[in-house]
């Protein structure tokens, strides 16, 4: 097969695939849940609530009503709710003080974008829609997270605000937030788009509206709770609410699944909930049982969490540090939708006569599942020497015996201190695992070229940079070594595990040398690395190999390299059909061999390796590349060999000549890091 | 006028048909053979061929979706025309690094002459993209089909060219795995 045979195969494709447009991408995820997300976003309350991760659900363990502790709280009225007309006492959230995000270049942040209930679908029609995400705000603590609604992998991502003049402002993942201060109820946050390579973070201005501010219940017991819950009625910040309690459930509706936890809020005894149809549907419910199943609904369904209230806060406290560091994890990411619903809910419907098991919880900021029983929560369980922390075992990756995290926890940003600074996670896993290796982020104090020298002479190789918006090395440590580094009294350095996933490839930069040369241990023309290598093809033709890491990380050396040639300037036919230059490609070609076999010679013994080789010399390239691999020869370059395609030239260069990597009828080149045993290349001597 | 309408305008030999799925779909197929082509007069000429062939194979065909069938038409005969005309040269430019990096997807050993079914490769290939993320088959297809260059598919999808060339690769590389586990490498 050839090249051409696979683009006319494409060619052919499902009409399907070709009928697919973006904002189809959109639609597919329903509009309740995103609406939810944009809810969630407008409920989120900056100055009230506390870093509230979501909880893991547990599948496991359902909780009904009829196991709850009630103590106050009666649904003594239930308005009511049609799917047809909001009445006037539910407030219509849809058309409360809720900002639209809007494309960045066309946001006028003077005009004020209300959405109205009928229009949410027509919104998904307009490309300027932005992603929502989900976005948990701690004021108190300074935390922010972050998770996208749409992003097929987890990623939830904390950062650290920072107040401002007019806000707050925090970078999560490389990408810079700024939270402006509307007016007491609403903060505008300003997203700069990222390159983040697996998340799909889009440009986006969140307008977050929240009721709650400066409501205190009189109860302080009651306002810490409150300050826990996502709450999402945003209209409701003007009442005088007497709160009894407030409840989050999730209910697998008979339209579509409410996959996430909604917020149902009562207030002033009436129930409120943010979506029409949940609302009517739960209304419906509980209108129909309340007769005829009073004690599992009017009596036992509404869960005070006063009751709870000091463990809550007890748990909040214990796990202050870490539950900000960790429980970023989505449950949604975690279980998919069904089985985030308890698999023996049934739907609600409106001929519903028996009771239905309504899970619920209650977002507390314990990382875990808070399902709130007769029996008070455990206490979570305080860090000790011995003991990785509950919240964090689910972040810990362990691979080939190194330790990394799944989710990076947040940035810290006080100053750092003179001496070696160990955080929380590092230090559990090694105390825990003494003997293992543990892939760490080094942040140090000041840096520049110095700060490789400076951790090579306490034996730590750097393995990778961090994006540029983080000035973290990472490198692959044992106890020892950081042991041998806490002795360092002039530079302060923090060190924490790595993520695993960060937006690096972390294995892939390993560099070895051999026989004096740097090769990386892995391929590193690979996807990931391409980023970070940074092409040097530039409009104007010149070369340059200035973003080179190795060079970086390993001063000095010589550097096995491949480079890949840009556009050649093909059209200058009076160049190639000049006798002396289709001479030299003929002759190239005539004496070519690969390790120090001919063609022929190849031919001759059969030698299949040799000859799949040489055929790759049948690309229509190959020609012109082993030109230019002669040119550069000739330069002074030490040509090494080719890959199979032979679109690429292996050379062993040092910076100086890397960085001038003549310009001979191509318009420039991209160079990478050659891996030690990459079978795609030979030697062509 | 919509897709039915048109069509039987083809079933009714009316030759207005051909008018009408020039204002349509002249501006889609053209962008396609442009691509491939980029040269106007050969695009154009392209077009011309489309039209012909769209003529004579309504009927009997009904295309479910004449602007997929009309844009296949046109891809193949864009393909085939710079096909013929890059046979005595080789150059340079976007077309061709779209067929540069495809190549990445075949062993140069596959760059022989090798018979394989092209019938079972389409089917493949189709089971291949079914598998893929919706948005990762989209910048494929954008790439791969329409030969769209990257830096205006990471336009479309809010990407940096960066970001966008690395989904290609990734996409190029399960590609090379599929076709070789489906023994057509």
């Amino acid at each position: 097969m050839k090249k051409e045979d696979l683009f006319q195969a494409l060619g052919e494709v499902d009409d399907a695939f070709l009928d697919e447009n973006v904002t189809e991408i959109r639609h597919s995820t329903g509009w309740v849940t995103a609406f939810f997300s944009i809810a969630a976003c407008a409920a989120l309350t900056v100055g009230l609530i506390h870093f509230v991760p979501k909880p893991v659900r547990n599948p496991e363990t359902p909780v009904s009503f009829s196991e709850i502790q009630t103590t106050t709280a009666v649904v003594h009225e239930i308005p009511e709710v049609s799917e047809e007309t909001a009445p006037e006492e539910i407030p219509d959230f849809v058309s409360s003080r809720l900002y639209l995000s809007v494309d960045a270049k066309n946001y006028d942040p003077e005009k004020v974008y209300s959405l109205e209930y009928d229009e949410a679908e027509n919104l998904w029609e307009d490309k300027n829609w932005i992603f929502m995400h989900e976005m948990q705000i701690d004021e108190k603590n300074g935390y922010v997270s972050l998770q996208s609604a749409y992003s097929s992998t987890s990623f939830p991502a904390v950062g650290v605000l920072e107040k401002t003049e007019s806000g707050y402002q925090c970078q999560i993942s490389g990408m810079n937030f700024t939270l402006e201060r509307l007016d007491d109820f609403a903060l505008l946050c300003h997203c700069e788009e990222n390159h983040l390579l697996d998340g799909e973070i889009f440009s986006s201005q969140i307008a977050l509206c929240h009721p709650f501010a400066e409501i205190s219940t009189g109860n302080p017991e009651l306002d810490e709770v409150l300050h826990q819950l996502i709450i999402c009625a945003p209209t409701l910040c003007h009442e005088e609410i007497n709160f009894e309690c407030i409840l989050a459930a999730t209910i697998n509706s008979r339209e579509q699944h409410i996959g996430t936890t909604d917020a149902f809020l009562m207030i002033n005894d009436r129930l409120y909930h943010t979506d029409e149809n949940s609302r009517s549907l739960l209304a419906n419910w509980i209108r129909k049982n309340q007769s005829g199943q009073a004690e599992t609904w009017t009596e036992t369904q509404i869960q005070t969490v006063t009751a709870n209230t000091s463990t809550t806060t007890a748990s909040v406290t214990a796990t202050a540090e870490t539950s900000v560091f960790s429980g970023t994890r989505i449950a949604r990411d975690t279980y998919p939708d069904e089985t985030f619903l308890s698999p023996s809910e049934t739907e609600i419907s409106d001929t519903q006569s028996e009771p239905v098991q309504i899970h619920y919880t209650v977002i507390t900021t314990t990382a875990t599942t808070t399902v709130t029983t007769t029996a008070p929560p455990e206490t979570a369980a305080t860090e000790t020497s011995a003991v990785i922390p509950e919240s964090m075992q689910n972040n810990l990756l362990e691979e080939d015996g190194v330790f990394y995290v799944r989710d990076s926890y947040a940035r810290a940003k006080e100053e750092l201190q003179p001496g070696l600074e160990i955080l929380n996670c590092l230090k559990s896993v090694m105390e825990v695992y003494p003997d293992q290796q543990y892939a760490v982020d080094i942040e140090l104090d000041y840096t520049d070229d110095s700060q490789y020298a400076f951790l090579h002479s306490y034996g730590i190789v750097p393995v990778a940079l961090h994006d540029t918006d983080y000035p973290y090395i990472t490198a692959i440590v044992t106890k020892d070594d950081l042991q041998n580094l806490a002795q360092e009294q002039t530079r302060s350095i923090r060190i924490d595990l790595t993520s695993y996933d960060s937006d690096y490839v972390l294995l892939q930069k390993n560099y070895i040398p051999a026989d004096d040369v740097i090769y990386a241990k892995y391929n590193l023309y690979d996807d990931e690395v391409i980023a970070d290598i940074g092409e040097i093809l530039t409009a104007d033709g010149k070369t340059g190999a200035e973003n080179l890491e190795a060079v970086r990380i390993y001063p000095g050396m010589r550097y096995a390299v491949w480079v890949k040639l840009g556009a050649m300037d093909m059209d200058d036919w009076s160049f190639w059909n000049n006798d002396a230059i289709v001479e030299e490609q003929r002759q190239l070609k005539e004496n070519f061999t690969i390790e120090g076999y001919t063609l022929e010679q190849a031919q001759q013994e059969n030698n299949t390796r040799i000859l799949e080789y040489f055929s790759g010399m049948t690309n229509w390239s190959s020609t012109y590349v082993m030109w230019l691999g002669g040119r550069l020869a000739s330069y002074g370059y030490e040509v090494v060999g080719y890959n199979k395609s032979c679109n690429k030239i292996w050379i062993i260069a040092d910076e100086e000549q890397l960085k001038n990597l003549p310009v001979i009828k191509t318009f420039g080149y991209s160079v990478g890091i050659m891996a030690y045993q990459d079978e795609d290349y030979f030697r062509s001597k | 006028m919509d897709d039915l309408q048109l069509i039987e305008l083809y079933f009714a030999r009316n030759q207005d048909a051909i008018r009408q799925t020039e204002k349509t779909y002249g501006a889609y197929c053209f962008s396609i053979a442009d691509q491939i082509l980029h040269n106007p007069q050969d695009a154009e000429e392209c077009l011309s061929d489309t039209w012909l062939r769209a003529w004579n194979s309504i009927p009997p065909s009904r295309p479910a979706r004449l602007k997929l069938f009309l844009g296949k038409i046109t891809r193949n005969l864009a393909f085939d025309k710079y096909r013929r005309k890059s046979a005595g040269k080789r150059g340079s430019g976007e077309f061709e690094a779209v067929l540069d990096e495809l190549s990445e997807c075949i062993p140069a050993s596959d760059n022989v002459e090798q018979a394989f079914d092209a019938q079972q490769l389409r089917q493949s290939l189709n089971s291949f993209l079914k598998a893929l993320p919706q948005r990762d088959r989209q910048i494929f297809l954008k790439r791969y089909f329409y030969a769209k260059n990257v830096k205006d598919i990471a336009e479309e999808y809010r990407l940096t060219a960066n970001h966008c060339t690395v989904i290609l690769k990734r996409v190029r590389k399960k590609l090379q795995a599929y076709l070789e586990q489906e023994g057509f490498l």
